[in-house]
């Protein structure tokens, strides 16, 4: 574990240090972060300015809703959106050899191997959001939601993590398909809205099949005292079983790899 | 030349299935976020639900037609240096690359025609759909469109002259240009001001304005009026694009000798 740590933390430095070669594009994609949140937050406040309610959430839990989905989405985009994005890559290209030999899970280092700084930016800007939101509701929330809620957040990365590692593995069966990856942001687009607006077959698929909804929908309505603490032991046992499914699937795509050497 | 790049978009049909998929679901999210902002039987800014969903469908189709990225390639041929090729040819880099996007978007609408009847399909008498008349003027207009895009993106593209990796700066575009042009909401719903503002912009004609013929909500007169001031703004910005491109193409020449 320790071993593991701390290699996460040798290629975060490295990742840090080939960023800083571009120093502009560094400066730029803070802005560019910026102008999208902007644009997601016009089109919310030009809702809410005709509207009182959407699926009986108000402008400040929207808000906060919104802020909780770009805390999560910062996070596994800094973690995971490079090393997701390069599976197929490194299946066409035969690359998947070099992980295999190394003496440590072939799924840690494919996991783990490149980090995004300036994508946590959009950590504090999701920070903000929860805050202003819950300013305009102007209720207390009780410390016990806050610690749930943090809870929730863990394992919303966990699922994340989990459900897009799983999409990506269909690169094993059509490694011609390089934005695989992408499905998945699609799919986690889902969990920007109330979980009140689908319909039941959409409901049940999203929060029991394939549960993005637990990547921000549900975490926001638990903290905000809409759904009981019990959604917080599902996140958890979501969590868990889906990473154990993760590890499952990869090691069984792993038979379909043709090495490029052999 | 537009023979070529149509077979090589032909060997990348195994991946249509998943592109159409990754297309629908926006749509599944907008249909269940609009069906519950706008009640049954309710309207919104002279939207009743039927009439959101209609818009956002014009939209989607609208962008997929005017949607194009030359600014990727500019981006990477200027680093790479294999810009330089594109001079030696006898035309120049943006009738070439406008012209290779043509060949490609034909070859893509294809493929998109069959995706975007299942999906009206599915909608059904949810959405309200245009008369063949306006369908037609809708997909004329598109083409004016399509080049006002490609010559924004084209100049956007440009700042790689004198920029190693501008992509921040695309993505940048990106956001101001679905904000500005009625992508992301239909401009009734900003404020008065600001919608006299967007109406000035050349961002209009690539999804609102379509979007609106889509709906059957223009006139012939507004159309024709629309697309006059949409052939303005191209001139307009063939210009701009004419003037940047040459000063880039000096300082081009002057690092690559």
């Amino acid at each position: 574990m320790k071993r593991h740590l701390k290699l996460i933390l040798l290629f975060m430095k490295l990742s840090l240090m080939k960023e800083m070669i571009y120093k502009k594009t560094f400066v730029w994609s803070f802005i560019t972060i910026t102008a999208w949140w902007l644009v997601q937050l016009t089109m919310v406040n030009l809702i809410y300015y005709n509207v009182k309610a959407i699926a009986g959430w108000n402008f400040g839990e929207m808000l906060v809703l919104l802020g909780t989905f770009n805390i999560v989405d910062s996070l596994i985009f800094a973690f995971f959106v490079n090393n997701m994005g390069k599976i197929a890559d490194y299946i066409r290209k035969g690359d998947l050899d070099f992980f295999l030999i190394k003496p440590i899970s072939s799924q840690f280092y494919v996991t783990f191997k490149l980090f995004s700084f300036n994508e946590l930016y959009e950590v504090f800007l999701g920070m903000f959001l929860v805050f202003f939101g819950l300013g305009k509701i102007s209720y207390n929330i009780p410390l016990i939601n806050w610690s749930v809620f943090i809870i929730m957040i863990f394992s919303a990365i966990a699922i994340s993590y989990a459900l897009w590692l799983i999409t990506s593995c269909f690169a094993f069966i059509s490694p011609r398909i390089s934005e695989i990856h992408e499905a998945f942001i699609s799919i986690s687009q889902f969990s920007k809205y109330p979980v009140g607006i689908y319909n039941k077959f959409f409901n049940r698929l999203l929060v029991w099949f394939f549960p993005v909804l637990f990547m921000a929908a549900i975490p926001a309505g638990v903290l905000l005292g809409k759904y009981s603490f019990i959604y917080a032991a599902f996140s958890i046992i979501l969590a868990v079983m889906f990473i154990l499914i993760s590890t499952k699937i990869w090691n069984f795509s792993l038979k379909y790899y043709q090495s490029a050497s052999s | 030349m537009q023979r070529l790049m149509l077979m090589d978009a032909f060997e990348y049909r195994a991946s249509y299935w998943f592109w159409v998929f990754i297309q629908t679901l926006p749509i599944i999210g907008i249909y269940f976020l609009w069906s519950a902002i706008i009640p049954a039987g309710g309207s919104l800014k002279g939207y009743n639900y039927q009439a959101i969903l209609t818009y956002y469908i014009g939209v989607t189709i609208a962008v997929r037609i005017i949607q194009s990225t030359p600014e990727w390639d500019l981006n990477w041929s200027i680093n790479e240096g294999y810009f330089t090729y594109y001079l030696y040819r006898p035309i120049s880099p943006y009738l070439e690359m406008l012209s290779v996007r043509i060949a490609m978007k034909i070859f893509n609408l294809m493929l998109f025609i069959p995706a975007i009847s299942l999906i009206i399909y599915l909608l059904g008498s949810n959405i309200a759909l245009p008369s063949l008349a306006n369908l037609l003027l809708f997909f004329g207009f598109c083409l004016i469109s399509f080049v006002i895009m490609f010559t924004i993106s084209f100049t956007v593209g440009l700042i790689a002259f004198w920029w190693e990796n501008a992509a921040a700066i695309f993505y940048f575009k990106n956001a101001i240009v679905a904000l500005l042009s009625g992508y992301t909401i239909p401009f009734e719903f900003f404020p008065a001001k600001f919608q006299n503002f967007l109406n000035i912009l050349p961002f209009k004609y690539v999804a609102y304005f379509p979007a609106k013929i889509f709906q059957g909500q223009l006139s012939l007169g507004e159309i024709g009026k629309g697309a006059l001031l949409a052939l303005l703004w191209m001139l307009i910005l063939l210009t701009i694009m004419r003037f940047i491109y040459l000063k880039g193409l000096r300082r081009y020449s002057a690092v690559g000798g």
